[in-house]
C-alpha cells in the first residue's frame, strides 16, 4: 500500500508546476473556506456575546408646549430682568400611552420618582457642601425679625434678629443675641410692603450679595457683604408642591398671603403659625435625608448603563431580587464611607417623600455642586411629610461613579444615593408626592430587546402620539450588529466562493491527475494491479496534496480570521459608548473596562475545512478513478482493434 | 503440457446497439520455449485474442487453460503479475518514472525489497542490451528501441513465463526491429519463455517458430502457416 502511495506521489512530484499550482489553488480555496466559516462563526458568537453584554434602553421625555421667559423685578436695577426661560407643559402625558401593541418591552417604562429617606443617623461629611450649608444655615434660615424703624425694603435695610426657627448657627430654639441684626431687601418685589418697627415678622430667607451701592459705602461692615431676601417672594413658589398620583396638584390649605407673616400673641397656635414650625422641622429633617432610587434593573440607570457607575464591592442586585422586590440595595461609596456601611450590613430606609419631577442627582448632587434639596418640603396641609415606608435593606453592593457629575443633566447618580428594587417599596406613596412633573429621560426609562429599535419606532409611530420624545441607547449595538451582519454576508460569500473554487479546482486537477492518467491505470492493470490498488495509487497523491493544501490554507485562513476580528473589535470598541447624556464621557472621562470582545475562533474550523476538502477530494477523485477503471486497459494501450 | 491452451474460445462485444463476435470458436496450444506470431488483417480479432490470453478479459464461450488450469478459476491480476507480461507497440512506459523505476514497478507490486528490485532491474536492463546510462532516463529521453527494450525488461522483471507482445516493432526502425525480434527469440529459445507476438510485420512472422493467421475472428483451418 505504502509503495502505491510512494509511486503516486513520486509521479505527482515529477510534474512540479502542476502539483504546486494544485497545492496553491487548493490552499487558496481552503483560505476562503476557513475565513468564511471562521468569520461566520465568530460573527454568530459575537452577536450572542453582544446580546448578553449589551442592553438597549429608551428614555422618554415629554416635550414642552412652550418656553416661558421668566421676568423678575430687580430692585437694584429698578427694572424687570429676564431670567432663565422655563418649559411649560399644558398637560402631563401619562406613561400608559407607551403601553401599545408592538412594544416588546423587557422592562416597560414606568414614571419613577426618587424617594427621600430620613433617619437621624444620616448625616453628611463635615467637609461636604450640604453639611457646611447645614452648619451655617446661610441659605435658608427661618427667622423672626423686626425692623429698627419703619421701612419699605426696596433697598438694603437692617433688621433685628429676634428668633431663629431654623437658623444659621444651630438647631431651632437657640438663643439669639441682643445685638444680632441681618441685612434685608425685598429684592425681587416691585411693590414691597412696609415693615413696621415694633412688629415681629416671620419669614424664610435666602441669601444674595448686597447691592453694589451698599457694598461701596459699607465695605467691611458686614462679614458676608450680603443680604437676605424673602424666599416666598416668588409668587409661583409656595411652601408645598404636593400632588396626587394622577399628576393633579393639591391646593395648599394655608397658602402664603404675603411674603411673611406677622407674629402676634398665639400666632404659632394658628394653622399659619404651625406651618412655619413645620417648615423648620421639615428643613431640619432634610439635613438627615438621603436619596433612594427605585428601579427595575440597574441597567436602567444611565450612569450604570454607560459604564460610568460601577460596583466596586459586592455584587449587583440580581434580576430575581428585582422581580421579587427583595429588600436589598446598592449604596454609594460616599454613603458607605460616611457611615461605615459594608456589604452585608443593614441600612434603614424610612421613606417620607416621593419626587416625580426632579432627578435625585439634581436635588442631591455629589460633593462640590450647588445644593438643590427640596425647598418646598411641606404637604398641602402645611405639615412635614411623614414616613410612609419604613424597612431595613441589606447592602449587596457598593458603587462608585468613575467621574462625578459635572452637569445638571439629571442622569448621573445622586450623592449619598441608594439603589433599591422598585418592587421592594410596597407601601403607597400617594400621600407623599412632594412634586410631580412630566416624564423625563432620567425618570422614565425602558428596556427592549437588542436590535429592535427600528421595530419599536415603527410601532410607536403608528400610535400617532405627539409630545413624547423617545431616545434610544444601545452602546452601538445596532451599528455593531449591522457590521456583524455584513461580515456574515461576506463570510457566506467567501464560503460559497471557497466551495465553488474548491469544486472547480478539484474537478480540474482530478481530471489532470486522474482523468488524463487513464493510460497509467491501464498499464498498472496490465501489470497485474487490481482495481483497489489502482484506486489507492491514484487517490493517494490527490489526498496527500489535498491534505497539505487544506492544512496550509486553513491555518492561513485561521490567522486571517483572527486578524479580521481583532480589527473589527478595535474599531467596534470605539463606538460602544454613546457620549450623549453622559457628562463624564463628554468631559473626556476614561473607561476602566471595555465590556465587549469578539468571539474566539475555534480551531475546529480548520479541521472542518480540512475534512471538507478531503471528503470532496475523495469523492471527485473516486468518481474520476471509476471512469478510469471502466476503460478497457488493452483498448487504451492500443491493443484492441475492434 | 501446453503453457496456454485455447479451447473453443469465442468473444462477443456487447454494445447498446449491436453485438460483435470478435473471436469465434478458436482453439490452439502455446508451448514454452517458442516464439509464436499471430497475424491477420485489422479487425480480425487477434488483439482480442491477446487480451484474453493476458487475462484482461474472459471469453464469452470456451476456455483458456494456463498449465492445465482454467483461467476463469485463477486470480487474473495475480496471473498478470506473476506469470504473463504484456509488451505494447507504443511501449506504454510510465512517463514520469525513470527506466530503472519502470522496470522495478512490477517487482514492487510483488512486494520485493527495494534493494532486491533495484538489483534485478539492473540485471534485466542489462539482459535487454541496455547500459547504465539509461537507468535515470525518463521515457521521453529514450529512442523507440530503447523504450521497447525497457518495456521488455519490465515485462521480464516480475519473473513470469509468458510474454505477450502487441506489435512490438510497430514503432521501430528496421535496425531496432531486428534487435527486438532477436531479443524475443533469445527469450523464447534460451530462457524458455512462451512468447506470443501479434504482428502485421512479415519479417517478425518469418522469425517466429509458429504462426497463426486470423480472419474475421477465426483461426484459419488449423491456423498454421
Amino acid at each position: 500500500m505504502m509503495r502505491h502511495v510512494g509511486n503516486s506521489l513520486r509521479q505527482m512530484v515529477r510534474t512540479p508546476g502542476r502539483t504546486v499550482l494544485f497545492l496553491l489553488l487548493l490552499s487558496l480555496s481552503s483560505i476562503l473556506l476557513t475565513l468564511g466559516e471562521g468569520l461566520y462563526l465568530m460573527s454568530e458568537q459575537t452577536v450572542k456575546k453582544l446580546e448578553s453584554v449589551f442592553t438597549t434602553i429608551g428614555t422618554v421625555q415629554q416635550t414642552h408646549d412652550e418656553m416661558t421667559a421668566q421676568k423678575v423685578w430687580d430692585t437694584e436695577k429698578k427694572a424687570y430682568l429676564d431670567v432663565a426661560s422655563h418649559a411649560e407643559y399644558h398637560s402631563i402625558i401619562p406613561v400608559e400611552k407607551l403601553y401599545f401593541e408592538g412594544a416588546n418591552y423587557i422592562h416597560p417604562p414606568v414614571h419613577r420618582p426618587y424617594y427621600g429617606a430620613t433617619h437621624p443617623d444620616f448625616t453628611y461629611r463635615d467637609d461636604s457642601y450640604i453639611r457646611v450649608m447645614a452648619q451655617t444655615r446661610d441659605r435658608l434660615p427661618i427667622v423672626e425679625v423686626t425692623p429698627l424703624q419703619d421701612c419699605v425694603p426696596d433697598h438694603t435695610v437692617r433688621l433685628k434678629l429676634l428668633r431663629e426657627l431654623y437658623g444659621r448657627n444651630g438647631a431651632a430654639g437657640r438663643e439669639v443675641q441682643e445685638w444680632e441684626t441681618i441685612l434685608f431687601c425685598d429684592h425681587y418685589n416691585p411693590n414691597p410692603k412696609t415693615l413696621y418697627a415694633g412688629k415681629t415678622y416671620v419669614m424664610a430667607l435666602e441669601w444674595r450679595r448686597s447691592h453694589a451701592e451698599w457694598q461701596r459705602t459699607h465695605t467691611g461692615v458686614d462679614r458676608l457683604s450680603g443680604e437676605y431676601f424673602p424666599r416666598s417672594s416668588d409668587t409661583n413658589y409656595g411652601l408645598s408642591t404636593q400632588y396626587l398620583p394622577d399628576g393633579k396638584k393639591i391646593p395648599e390649605q394655608f397658602p402664603m398671603q404675603e411674603r411673611w407673616d406677622v407674629v402676634t400673641e398665639g400666632f404659632y397656635d394658628t394653622p399659619e403659625g404651625q406651618r412655619w414650625l413645620e417648615l423648620a422641622k421639615a428643613m431640619e429633617q432634610l439635613e438627615h435625608t438621603i436619596p433612594v432610587i427605585p428601579t427595575d434593573s440597574t441597567k436602567l440607570l444611565m450612569s450604570f448603563f454607560n459604564g460610568n457607575a460601577t460596583i466596586i464591592d459586592g455584587r449587583d442586585i440580581s434580576e430575581k431580587e428585582y422581580q421579587s422586590g427583595k429588600r436589598v440595595c446598592l449604596i454609594s461609596q460616599e454613603l458607605s464611607q460616611m457611615h461605615g456601611y459594608s456589604v452585608g450590613d443593614t441600612v434603614p430606609l424610612p421613606l417620607f417623600f416621593a419626587d416625580y419631577r426632579d432627578s435625585a442627582s439634581r436635588d442631591f448632587p455629589p460633593d462640590s455642586l450647588p445644593i438643590g434639596i427640596p425647598n418646598h418640603p411641606l404637604n398641602a396641609e402645611g405639615k412635614a411629610y411623614q414616613v410612609f415606608d419604613d424597612n431595613q435593606y441589606v447592602v449587596v453592593g457598593i458603587y462608585n461613579e468613575i467621574n462625578k457629575a459635572t452637569s445638571s443633566s439629571g442622569y448621573d447618580m445622586a450623592g449619598y444615593g441608594v439603589v433599591v428594587p422598585a418592587a421592594s417599596i410596597r407601601s403607597s406613596d400617594e400621600n407623599n408626592i412632594l412634586d410631580y412633573g412630566p416624564m423625563m429621560g432620567y425618570n422614565t426609562v425602558f428596556q427592549i430587546p437588542n436590535g429592535t429599535i427600528d421595530q419599536f419606532r415603527k410601532a410607536w409611530e403608528k400610535q400617532g402620539i405627539d409630545g413624547l420624545e423617545i431616545n434610544f441607547f444601545d452602546k452601538g449595538f445596532t451599528s455593531l450588529k449591522e457590521s456583524l451582519d455584513k461580515i456574515k454576508q461576506i463570510a457566506l460569500a467567501l464560503s460559497v466562493a471557497g466551495i465553488m473554487v474548491s469544486i472547480l479546482i478539484l474537478l480540474l486537477f482530478c481530471h489532470l491527475f486522474i482523468g488524463k492518467q487513464k493510460k497509467r491505470t491501464a498499464i498498472e492493470r496490465s501489470l497485474g494491479m487490481n482495481k483497489l490498488s489502482c484506486t489507492t495509487s491514484l487517490l493517494a497523491g490527490i489526498l496527500v496534496i489535498a491534505l497539505l493544501g487544506s492544512a496550509i490554507g486553513s491555518v492561513i485562513g485561521y490567522i486571517f480570521t483572527g486578524s479580521a476580528m481583532s480589527l473589527f473589535t478595535s474599531q467596534a470598541q470605539g463606538q460602544i459608548y454613546s457620549t450623549a447624556f453622559s457628562s463624564w464621557a463628554s468631559a473626556g472621562g476614561e473607561l476602566n473596562e471595555l465590556p465587549f470582545e469578539a468571539g474566539a475562533v475555534s480551531p475546529i474550523v480548520c479541521l472542518f475545512t480540512i475534512a471538507y476538502l478531503l471528503v470532496l477530494s475523495f469523492g471527485i477523485a473516486l468518481a474520476q478513478i471509476r471512469q478510469n477503471l471502466k476503460s478497457e486497459p488493452l483498448k487504451l494501450l492500443s491493443m484492441r482493434e475492434n | 503440457m501446453s503453457m496456454l491452451s485455447v479451447r473453443g474460445v469465442g468473444y462477443i462485444y456487447q454494445s447498446k446497439y449491436q453485438s460483435i463476435e470478435a473471436v469465434k470458436n478458436v482453439s490452439c496450444d502455446f508451448h514454452s520455449g517458442k516464439l509464436y506470431a499471430v497475424t491477420g488483417p485489422s479487425g480480425s480479432g487477434k488483439s482480442t485474442l491477446l487480451s484474453l490470453l493476458a487475462g484482461l478479459d474472459l471469453p464469452t464461450s470456451g476456455e483458456i487453460l494456463v498449465e492445465g488450469k482454467s483461467m476463469a478459476s485463477l486470480d487474473r491480476d495475480r496471473y498478470r503479475r506473476e506469470i504473463a507480461s504484456v509488451v505494447y507497440q507504443s511501449f506504454n512506459l510510465f512517463p514520469l518514472l525513470t527506466a530503472l523505476e519502470n522496470v522495478m514497478y512490477p517487482m514492487e507490486l510483488l512486494g520485493k525489497k527495494k534493494s532486491e528490485a533495484v538489483e534485478t532491474a539492473i540485471q534485466m536492463i542489462g539482459e535487454v542490451g541496455l547500459g547504465e546510462k539509461i537507468y535515470q532516463q525518463f521515457p521521453i529521453m529514450m529512442s523507440g528501441g530503447e523504450q521497447q527494450r525497457v518495456a521488455i525488461a519490465r515485462a521480464l522483471s516480475a519473473g513470469g513465463k509468458i510474454l505477450l507482445a502487441d506489435e512490438p516493432t510497430g514503432n521501430l526502425d528496421s535496425a531496432n526491429e531486428e534487435n527486438v525480434v532477436e531479443l524475443l527469440r533469445t527469450l523464447a529459445h534460451k530462457q524458455g519463455f512462451l512468447v506470443i507476438v501479434i504482428t502485421h510485420n512479415p519479417y517478425v512472422a518469418e522469425q517466429a517458430d509458429e504462426v497463426y493467421r486470423m480472419r474475421d475472428g477465426e483461426l484459419q483451418t488449423d491456423g498454421r502457416v
